[in-house]
């Protein structure tokens, strides 16, 4: 059979990811067990959740990257919601007693870091805001509830997430105007 | 005109003209300038392909006046100065595309068109951009919602660019308002590519006549909005972007999904899929005698040499070979939409059976007819509703994982390969004879070593291969069995790409 090459032959090699996903998947799955099975044998804090989760991130955040809406404001928020949870890990199983401050450091530090990359590509980044809403609403759900806990001893840091939060909250439906009911209906719909 | 204007048009002068003529542009590019509201830099693109067709048109001998007529600012229909707010839910079929994609793993399919000269890029950019305003579903990216994925209207610079050479090859949808498809062109060829969430090959079809339709129109050879050619400057009706299959009468018993685990072809599968695409030109008149003289379809002859090919391409001794084949609900429930409204059948037969391909015909062509019946397809349309409606409240985040391997197992493992058939392709009599031929390749799936389709125009049918195996025993015996019928096809294609 004589073929007659009707394509152009691809300058660059093809690049596909699928190999080193395969072999990270495998060296993390790997590297994971084996924590597990080190921590029952040797006893004590079970930091080899901490360490599952720190392999989940960055598998998740690096080798096996978001195929649909791969943008700045959800890359952000993604870290952001890995972190809090890693943090909240370390507080529980660790060191305890600190990952209210921190994680509400982390979180409204990467609300204003969201805004700063919204307002810096506007007309293309209004157009990802549900993950910044989101992000928005956990914070303030989660920093309501501490301060309905512990109403005489929240630290300034609780007060700043809440309080920045509301803003975003504020901000994103001053962005979205009129067109909020199409942005709700669209993020929300079931069609 | 304001300094401001004067100011932008100094930047858009034609080169290599006199300044009598770049006078004359300039009112052409202020207006142009005044319905472009996008980005800085895509402005700027834009312009410049304006800029560039001028050029062109003028050194094919057109006048700059005509070709400024032909590049009127009409065209862009305010589709670039409108702000995007619209979006569109995704049709019933396409829902599990975005799910179950990965970063190389894409339902894609590919349409060309050849034209007996050489295509001009700068032309069929242009023709881009006047007829992506006619396909709104097409002037979309894919965003996520809370339940579902949805295609969200996008105001960019469409673009064509040049053929890479990896048909079908993954496109990156990922990034903020990225395209959903690529038009592209090579020599005298003219191909898109698109992701199955948008369309099927109808729809798909139809994007592509209008885009050549408008191409020969810039290059001076308008032609009637017939054949599924639609008018670039009309209004979109509603019809267009129906999601038909909520529409689709519900009677009997759902079914059509569940299925016996398929034998695959063999062959070490490739890292990049699919690693080599093959088109068998064949004589559609000779093709059609030959079908006729064993009391067969095109599809069912067809099919019976890919089940003869396929038992070539296996070590295997018992099983089944499945070959899904498309069916377009559009036959049964005539409808005007350009998003997807097809379902598939799945033809099987045991490998035991297959000895020679002639003596399987009947049992495929009475496969056919029982399986692709309306009745058949009607229920796998309301199994397919049945299932929206019940995943209809699950957030993305569970049940993407879910169902990306639920369709690992229903929607490729059941399967061996693939036979869409378009079936004949009319284009205007205007450019009919402009029209060499077409070829339509599906992309590959995971599991299946190859797809394949086939279209029909004037007097040639492709029938393309995509493979995603470095192994040749398919195609081969495939060529073989064409040519023992005297059907002797010309074979074309791409390098194969070697791990």
């Amino acid at each position: 059979m004589k073929i007659d090459y009707t394509y152009p032959v691809p300058e660059k090699k093809i690049r596909t990811r699928r190999k080193a996903q395969y072999v990270c998947l495998l060296a993390f799955a790997v590297l994971g067990i084996a924590s597990i099975i080190v921590n029952i044998c040797v006893g004590g804090k079970a930091w080899s959740a901490i360490a599952c989760w720190g392999l989940f991130m960055v598998y998740s955040l690096t080798i096996s990257p978001d195929v649909i809406e791969f943008n700045r404001i959800r890359q952000s928020v993604k870290i952001a919601v890995y972190s809090c949870i890693m943090i909240i890990l370390i507080d529980r199983l660790l060191v305890s007693g600190w990952a209210v401050g921190v994680v509400s450091i982390v979180c409204f530090g990467v609300l204003i870091g969201v805004c700063v990359l919204l307002y810096t590509d506007f007309e293309r980044q209004r157009h990802n805001m549900l993950p910044l809403i989101i992000f928005a609403v956990i914070t303030l759900v989660g920093s309501s509830i501490i301060f309905i806990n512990q109403k005489q001893d929240v630290i300034w840091q609780v007060i700043v997430a809440f309080s920045l939060s509301i803003a975003v909250l504020i901000e994103c439906l001053i962005i979205m105007k009129s067109n909020f009911k199409n942005e709700i209906t669209k993020i929300f719909h079931v069609k | 005109m304001s300094k401001k204007n004067k100011k932008q048009n100094k930047n858009k002068k034609v080169p290599f003209v006199s300044e009598q003529i770049n006078e004359k542009t300039i009112p052409f590019f202020d207006r142009i300038s005044k319905q472009i509201n996008l980005p800085k830099r895509e402005k700027k693109a834009m312009l410049e392909d304006f800029d560039k067709a001028l050029i062109m048109l003028n050194a094919s001998g057109v006048s700059f006046e005509e070709a400024m007529h032909r590049l009127d600012v009409v065209n862009l229909g305010g589709f670039y100065s409108r702000p995007a707010t619209t979006w569109f839910p995704i049709d019933n079929a396409a829902k599990i595309y975005p799910v179950s994609m990965s970063s190389d793993n894409m339902a894609l399919f590919r349409l060309s068109v050849y034209l007996k000269e050489d295509v001009i890029p700068e032309i069929l950019q242009m023709a881009l951009t006047f007829t992506i305003k006619r396909f709104p579903t097409f002037a979309t990216s894919v965003k996520k919602g809370i339940f579902w994925h949805y295609l969200e209207t996008t105001k960019r610079r469409y673009v064509a660019l040049p053929d890479t050479g990896v048909p079908c090859h993954h496109i990156k949808v990922g990034a903020s308002g990225s395209q959903t498809f690529r038009l592209m062109c090579y020599k005298n060829r003219i191909s898109v590519e698109l992701f199955h969430i948008l369309s099927d090959g109808t729809g798909g079809m139809a994007f592509l006549k209008t885009i050549v339709a408008e191409y020969f129109r810039i290059l001076g050879t308008p032609c009637e909005s017939t054949n599924g050619v639609l008018p670039v400057n009309g209004i979109v009706s509603a019809g267009e972007l129906t999601n038909e299959f909520p529409n689709v009468p519900t009677e009997g018993k759902p079914a059509g999904f569940m299925d016996k685990t398929a034998m695959q072809f063999g062959g070490k599968l490739s890292k990049v899929r699919p690693c080599q695409v093959l088109h068998f030109k064949l004589d559609a008149a000779k093709l059609k005698k030959v079908a006729k003289s064993r009391n067969a379809t095109v599809t069912a002859y067809l099919l019976s040499r890919m089940f003869a090919a396929g038992r070539n391409a296996c070590d295997e001794i018992s099983g089944e070979f499945s070959v899904m084949v498309p069916v377009n609900m559009r036959k049964y429930y005539p409808s005007e939409t350009l998003r997807n409204f097809s379902m598939y059948c799945g033809i099987r037969e045991p490998l035991t059976d297959i000895k020679n391909a002639d003596d399987l015909i009947p049992d495929i062509t009475a496969q056919l007819e029982k399986k692709a019946s309306k009745e058949s397809m009607t229920k796998m349309v309301a199994s397919t509703n049945n299932m929206i409606k019940l995943l209809r409240f699950i957030p993305l985040f569970l049940m993407a994982p879910v169902a990306k391997r639920v369709y690992g197992v229903l929607g490729e493992k059941i399967f061996s390969t693939t036979l869409s058939n378009l079936g004949v392709v009319k284009f205007p009599a205007e450019i009919e004879d402009k029209i060499e031929s077409l070829d339509f390749v599906l992309g590959t799936v995971s599991t299946n070593r190859l797809a394949c389709s086939s279209v029909t125009f004037g007097n040639t049918c492709t029938f393309s291969v995509s493979k995603n195996t470095a192994d040749s025993s398919f195609e081969d015996c495939f060529y073989e069995l064409l040519c023992a019928d005297g059907l002797d096809p010309v074979v074309e294609g791409s390098v194969l790409i070697e791990d």
